[in-house]
């Protein structure tokens, strides 16, 4: 026999954590303790409870109307309190040393008199009649006319009792009133909030969950929904306030059950490292009319038999995402007969105790998933352990984004949380080169992977892994990254005005982070598409008697096959020896440790190696030797990094990084010359962190990098006494050689001043680098620099931010050596200047603006015009300036209901001169308009569609107007216009990704197709001009280009 | 001591390694260089190729256009000292002398080297015609020499020699400059600011080239006693092309047929061709390395190959790393000329073959196709 009933299933989503700023959560809360309960007048009046005909009862709506009943309650943001007394603080609590949030769902009529009182939530001890009997005698505002019917209208009350002997902390005076409207009071009191570094390790676990009643109107019309809540849950896992976000559908009295049940909630504290810390969690409530199978043959528990809690446990077991094997924990299991449940802890444990003999029916179910039932038999004296794999609802699960939001301090870093980027088109799957889409950032030509910062030049900006930096962070072509996304944890960007702890770059940085969390299990990781194949394998590692992991390991590998695969599909007609294929290799690994007392290990190492060549055996040119031959581009890096962390309780914490690696570059430029450069690593880097008061925080640390470097250039056939200017020349083999060590130290120190309840921070730093390469030269360079950040609405959802900052980079090691360069070069020197402000226009749209200036001197630039201090010629001096400006906007759609994007605009101009009396230019990779347009949408049965669209204006180029037939090698000789004084056409292209995910029951398919350039526009990226410049043609970026792959995952 | 910026900078350095090596594509769309579609120089000979201070040489350059479109051109020479400066030279010959469509001065030597070119009339050399006969002498070259000292002069000072290719006869361009020095002489500013312009005019829509000629002492040399074929060190001489074999095998292995200068053919055939040297054309020598050390050399020429109907093989050949010179299909490579269909053939086209020694030889030679069929 079938037969339908109401069930309502909570479920803690693993939503979107976020870290509680200060004020995020309402308040209107009052706190008693005896004293005042003492000291207030009191007169308690008989509660009157909630009475239904205070409602008008108007019969629910016939099943064969879905319009809503036009008497469902709903909850409201609770008026501002006139007149009341302070709750007695019951004998019976006092004695019992009970204190704890009562929370009340109060009625009021239209003059803010209140009609009645029920009490939701209360710790005992009578503390909840006594918050009632004083909210009975009390006065509030009159509720606003506009609305539903005054009777229909529900407000919560949170009152607090506490005892004399324990004053509230911080965390504990902070509550909220719930219903639906998230007003802040201008009572508010700041949370206290954790280290800005601080990662959520411990995620907050349901302990205690309430069925919310399911809506007897919607039962009877068979209307099913999910009511969308915030809930912040403070650093002792008791509910600081429940805010109602959204309501599908309204007006069926979902919103009022789901929000009184919520409060009736219980959690476990988050914890950041050691410290527990208050975080705000998305929260979905599903309403679901689910049909329940009662089979009647089931051999149940007898009549009254019940569970026994002090029994041994005879069921335990684990749910896991069927194919990913991903642990739920906050899920609710029941044995319905018995009317057990419980709750999966972070692990997807759960166990019970003393289930009767017998057969019994165990359910679970979560939002976002498939419901899941079994039938388990416990036997006489054995327990039953069991793993539960629920599957994904076609529907596909709201976002499970676990994301911290760090610390806002700097002016400008944008941190994207890796599950945000890695389905973003164009990207090929690798959320690093999302970068490449955010403001400030240039489009590289073909896309190649270079880091092209607010206007300055790819040498500018630093690409950083954990902080260390590295040569190169994408491989040949810029397909690939040099990193397997399994081990990244977030990608931090900072386009320019960052701090003291970054140097000797006066561009962008890029830092990427490397995980600090692993899945309890062995994971693993294959991928593959047309471009490349990786695997990789994560886990945690226990301790004996410690259910919580005491680390991880990551370990992963990646190999290009396009050298492999296209010639062996390309048919034989076509010919393939000028073609290059790129082939590349990257191996990364990682062991975290964290053996407690806040403190924590890490060893990381990578390897990335790549290659692209051709062997050209039928020159265009006969004469020339650079046009045949073999072109081979090899580049290859190690780095290994052990980082010691201590994060303490108290004032101070610690990160000290050690790292060494080395590069090997090779090139064969035909026949014409070879040339290897090879680089030995040592860098050093220590941070420590002090609290000195709770306004005052000051980052000291230093920062070394000692090398070794050694190149050898070799022209097999050179014109020695010409150097290319006669072809005529006789030629002669020339090799350039040079081995150098060199050591840059250097301090910083920044102060961070949090005034006005953090409402307005000052940044104050400076930096001190000095560059030494021993008996060759030296220089010290001194960095001040200084941002702000104001916070004037009291709501925080706007802030204002500066910075003016001075910054220095060395010049590139060519540049210096002594065959090559001119050993009597100093610094580039650049002054940056921005100010912008943030405004979150609500929980998920948030705009970025900022303007920004920065001036650039001392620039090293290939000039003749200058003489060094012996009289000799200098190919490269200091002579070189030029300026930047521009604003950057990004706005930004946090993933909601299956939807995210964002817009990312960027304005500027850049130019430079290589003399002070000579004209300026725009800057090679001056582009004017940068625009990316990034939307992805959670489609049904699994499906997401992503969509990218660029529009860059194009880089200026040099026109060629004459050219001068240089006989003696068959040549011409370019006679070429003002420099920079055209520009290319304008790039666009619409790139797609479509995914699809097969979850099967230990592992997880994902099938991706990828097209790059949809519309196969056609986008210049360089001048081709024949023999003697009278014709031109472009040299086109990638044209349209379908990569498809797969993700297997278990 | 490099820093990671390097490898960046590494990585442009591939990237446009990357970039040109995959713009084959886009670049099948332009005109090769062995498809003469324009009229155009192919190539300036100096004979003799070196000379010595105070020594004379004549040139005489290739002009090769479309069928029929030649006629109508006249050539005005030019030469200009390099002063050690090879390049610096060159743009300004070209810029600041010709002032064909550059804008701006290239630098500061415009200025210099424009006072050297009116303090002695020696120094700017000029003339009109097919042929230019240049001679190394002038304060400009004399005192360039003087700067020099023995070793380096055996290498020698460089002379850069431009001719324009312009739209008037020879005999109109005389008349010009006939009527310019005339007005020199005379101080007329008036005349002399009206013809310049319009010899710039004419520059500016003709066709310019240039080539170095090496003024050298090769007697002041003392090389080691080497085994070598060459026993001192002497002047560059230019190649001599002999003629040009047509081969019926496309490889070349068989003993083929000397084209003569004109030959009679089919539209749409193919033509396997290799040029023929006189004998001694490649030379072996003696050179002298800036490490002192002498070493024998043998000249390796290669050859441009230009048609103005039907296309090449190949734009260029060049020599077999192994086999006899003196062998028919030998180490001269052979090429293919495919002419056009019948409705793209001209009734006269021709085939240009120039052989350049690397050291500033030169020699050319030409065949003039007549369609069989007309």
């Amino acid at each position: 026999m079938r037969r339908v009933v109401a069930t309502s299933w909570p479920a803690l989503l693993l939503g979107q954590m976020l870290l509680l700023g200060p004020g995020t959560a309402a308040a209107q809360t009052e706190t008693v303790s005896p004293d005042e309960s003492e000291a207030a007048a009191s007169s308690p009046a008989p509660s009157p409870g909630l009475a239904e005909d205070d409602v008008p009862s108007e019969a629910p709506s016939s099943t064969d109307s879905l319009l809503p009943p036009a008497d469902s309650p709903l909850p409201q943001a609770l008026p501002d309190l006139l007149d009341g007394p302070a709750p007695d603080y019951p004998e019976a609590a006092l004695a019992g040393g009970i204190e704890g949030t009562v929370v009340l769902l109060i009625q009021l009529d239209a003059n803010g008199v209140v009609q009645g009182t029920e009490v939701v939530r209360e710790p005992g001890g009578g503390l909840g009649q006594a918050a009632a009997a004083a909210t009975r005698d009390s006065i509030f505002e009159s509720p606003p006319d506009e609305g539903p019917p005054h009777a229909l209208r529900r407000y919560f009350r949170v009152v607090r009792f506490s005892l004399p002997e324990q004053e509230p902390t911080e965390n504990e005076r902070t509550t909220a009133n719930a219903g639906g409207v998230a007003a802040p009071d201008e009572g508010t009191e700041s949370v206290d909030r954790p280290q800005a570094e601080d990662q959520l390790t411990v995620l907050p676990a349901l302990l205690e969950d309430v069925s919310a009643a399911y809506p007897e109107a919607a039962r009877e019309a068979a209307i099913q929904g999910q009511v969308l809540l915030e809930l912040d849950v403070s650093a002792t896992g008791e509910l600081d306030a429940v805010r109602l976000l959204a309501s599908d559908p309204e007006g069926w009295g979902f919103e009022l059950a789901a929000v009184t049940a919520a409060w009736q909630f219980r959690f476990s504290p988050a914890f950041a490292g050691e410290v527990p810390v208050p975080v705000r969690i998305t929260y979905t409530y599903s309403f679901t009319l689910e049909e329940q199978v009662v089979l009647e043959d089931i051999e149940g528990p007898e009549e009254g038999e019940e569970i026994d809690p002090d029994g041994p446990v005879n069921l335990s077991g684990t749910v896991r995402e069927r194919g990913t094997r991903r642990a739920l924990g906050g899920v609710e299991v029941l044995i319905e007969k018995l009317g057990a449940s419980v709750v999966t802890d972070d692990f997807g444990f759960f166990e019970f105790r003393g289930i009767p003999i017998g057969l019994h029916r165990v359910l679970v179910a979560v939002p976002g998933y498939r419901k899941f039932e079994t039938e388990e038999e416990i036997l006489s004296g054995q327990a039953t352990d069991v793993v539960y794999f629920i599957r994904e609802s076609p529907l596909g699960v709201p976002e499970t984004i676990v994301r911290t939001q760090r610390e806002k301090k700097e002016v400008t870093r944008r941190t994207m949380a890796i599950e945000t980027i890695e389905r973003v088109p164009g990207t090929f799957g690798d959320p690093v080169r999302i970068v490449q889409n955010l403001p400030g950032v240039a489009r590289s030509p073909f896309d190649f992977g270079l880091l092209i910062v607010r206007g300055s030049g790819p040498e500018d900006s630093g690409a950083h892994i954990d902080g260390i930096r590295v040569p190169q962070l994408f491989h040949f072509g810029g397909f690939r990254s040099i990193v397997t996304p399994i081990l990244l944890d977030s990608i931090d960007f900072y386009p320019g005005g960052y701090g003291a702890r970054y140097g000797r770059l006066t561009g962008g940085i890029l830092d990427v982070r490397t995980r600090e969390r692993y899945e309890d299990q062995v994971h693993g990781l294959i991928q593959a598409d047309l471009l490349d194949a990786s695997a990789a394998i994560t886990g945690a590692i226990r301790a004996k008697g410690n259910p919580q992991p005491i680390g991880g390991f990551v370990v992963a590998a990646r190999r290009s096959y396009l050298d492999v695969i296209l010639p062996t599909l390309t048919p034989a007609s076509v010919d393939l020896s000028s073609i290059v294929f790129p082939q590349w290799t990257d191996i990364q690994g990682k062991l975290t440790l964290r053996p407690g007392g806040g403190h924590g290990l890490s060893w990381l190492a990578y390897f990335s190696q790549d290659r692209a060549g051709s062997r050209v055996e039928d020159p265009g040119r006969a004469d020339v030797e650079s046009t045949q031959g073999d072109f081979l581009f090899q580049n290859d890096f190690w780095r290994a990094a052990l980082d010691w962390s201590y994060r303490g309780q108290g004032l101070f914490s610690n990160q000290l990084v050690f790292s060494t690696g080395q590069d090997f570059q090779h090139f064969d430029v035909g026949q014409f010359a070879t040339v290897d450069v090879q680089a030995f690593w040592l860098e050093l880097r220590d941070e420590a962190r002090l609290d000195i008061q709770e306004w005052l925080e000051l980052v000291v640390g230093t920062d070394i990098i000692a090398s070794v470097y050694a190149f050898e250039f070799k022209f097999n056939d050179f014109d020695v006494r010409t150097f290319g200017n006669d072809p005529n020349a006789e030629r002669e083999e020339l090799v350039l050689a040079d081995e150098d060590f060199g050591i840059t130290p250097a301090a910083f120190v920044e102060g961070r001043f949090k005034l006005a309840d953090e409402r307005v921070q000052l940044i104050p730093g400076v930096r001190l680098d000095y560059y030494v390469i021993p008996g060759q030269f030296s220089f010290t360079t001194l960095d001040p620099r200084f941002s702000f950040r104001l916070t004037p609405d009291p709501d925080r959802r706007l802030d204002i931010k500066g910075s003016v900052g001075l910054y220095h980079q060395n010049p590139q090691g060519y540049e210096l050596l002594e065959v090559t360069g001119n050993t009597e070069l100093k610094p580039e020197q650049s002054v940056q200047v921005s100010l912008g402000a943030e405004i979150q226009f609500t929980d998920f749209l948030k705009l970025d603006l900022q303007g920004f200036y920065k001036r650039l001197e001392d620039l090293v630039v290939f000039s003749s015009a200058g003489v060094l201090d012996d009289g000799s010629d200098s190919a490269w001096m200091n002579t070189g300036d030029g300026h930047i400006y521009g604003a950057e906007l990004f706005f930004r759609c946090e993933p909601i209901h299956g939807f995210e994007g964002w817009v990312a605009l960027t304005l500027q101009r850049s130019q430079r001169r290589d003399h002070p009396d000579w004209d300026f230019y725009w800057y090679d990779f001056d582009q004017p308009v940068i625009l990316d347009i990034v939307a992805s949408y959670q489609l049904p049965f699994g499906f997401k569609l992503g969509a990218r669209w660029r529009y860059v204006s194009g880089n200026p180029m040099t026109p060629v107007n004459n050219a001068i037939y240089d006989a003696d090698d068959d040549s011409y000789i370019p006679l070429q216009g003002e420099y920079n004084s055209e520009r290319l056409p304008d790039f666009h292209a619409l790139d797609i990704r479509i995914d699809k995910d097969f979850n099967f029951r230990t592992w997880k398919l994902t099938v991706y197709l990828d097209i790059l350039n949809v519309y196969n526009r056609q986008n210049p990226e360089s001048v081709i001009h024949n023999f003697d410049y009278t014709e031109k043609t472009y040299l086109y970026s990638l044209p349209i280009i379908p990569n498809l792959g797969f993700k297997g995952q278990f | 001591m490099t820093s990671p910026q390097f490898s960046r900078r590494a990585l442009v350095l591939s990237f446009v390694v990357f970039a040109a090596l995959t713009s084959g594509c886009n670049v099948l769309a332009l005109t090769p260089t062995s498809q003469v579609i324009r009229p155009r120089v192919a190539g300036i000979q100096a004979e003799p190729a070196e000379i010595a201070l105070g020594e004379s040489t004549e040139l005489r350059a290739l002009f090769v256009h479309p069928p029929g479109e030649g006629d109508a051109f006249g050539a005005i020479w030019f030469t200009c000292v390099e002063a050690g400066s090879a390049t610096g030279c060159l743009g300004l010959d070209s810029a600041a002398v010709f002032s064909a469509g550059v804008e701006g001065p290239a630098d500061d030597q415009e200025a210099v080297v424009g006072d050297e070119l009116t303090s002695d009339p020696r120094n700017s050399q000029f003339g009109v015609g097919e042929s230019f006969t240049y001679t190394a002498h002038g304060s400009l070259i004399e005192e360039a020499w003087e700067g020099l000292d023995e070793a380096d002069r055996v290498e020698g000072l460089v002379v850069l020699v431009s001719v324009n290719f312009v739209r008037r006869s020879n005999a109109e361009l005389e008349t010009l400059l006939f009527d310019l020095s005339m007005a020199v002489s005379e101080g007329d500013s008036e005349t002399i600011e009206e013809i310049t312009e319009s010899f710039l005019e004419l520059i500016e829509g003709g066709v310019s080239a240039a080539r170095r000629i090496v003024v050298s002492d090769k007697g002041g040399a003392e090389p080691d006693l080497i085994d070598c074929p060459a026993s001192s060190i002497t002047p560059n001489i230019n190649p001599t092309l002999d003629g040009v074999l047509f081969h019926e095998a496309e490889d070349g292995w068989d003993q083929g047929y000397r084209l003569g200068s004109v030959t009679f053919v089919e539209p749409g055939e193919s033509l396997a061709l290799r040029p023929v040297f006189e004998d001694g054309s490649i030379e072996d020598y003696l050179y002298i390395t800036t490490d002192g050390e002498t070493q024998c050399r043998r000249e390796t020429p290669w050859f441009a190959w230009l048609t103005n109907a039907g296309t090449m093989e190949s734009d260029y050949s060049f020599v077999a790393d192994e086999g006899d010179y003196d062998e028919v299909a030998g180490r001269l490579k052979v090429n293919q000329l495919h002419l056009p269909e019948a409705e793209e053939m001209p009734p006269q086209s021709d085939l240009w073959i120039v052989v350049r020694d690397r050291r500033g030889g030169l020699d050319w030679t030409r065949i003039q196709f007549v369609r069989a069929d007309d």
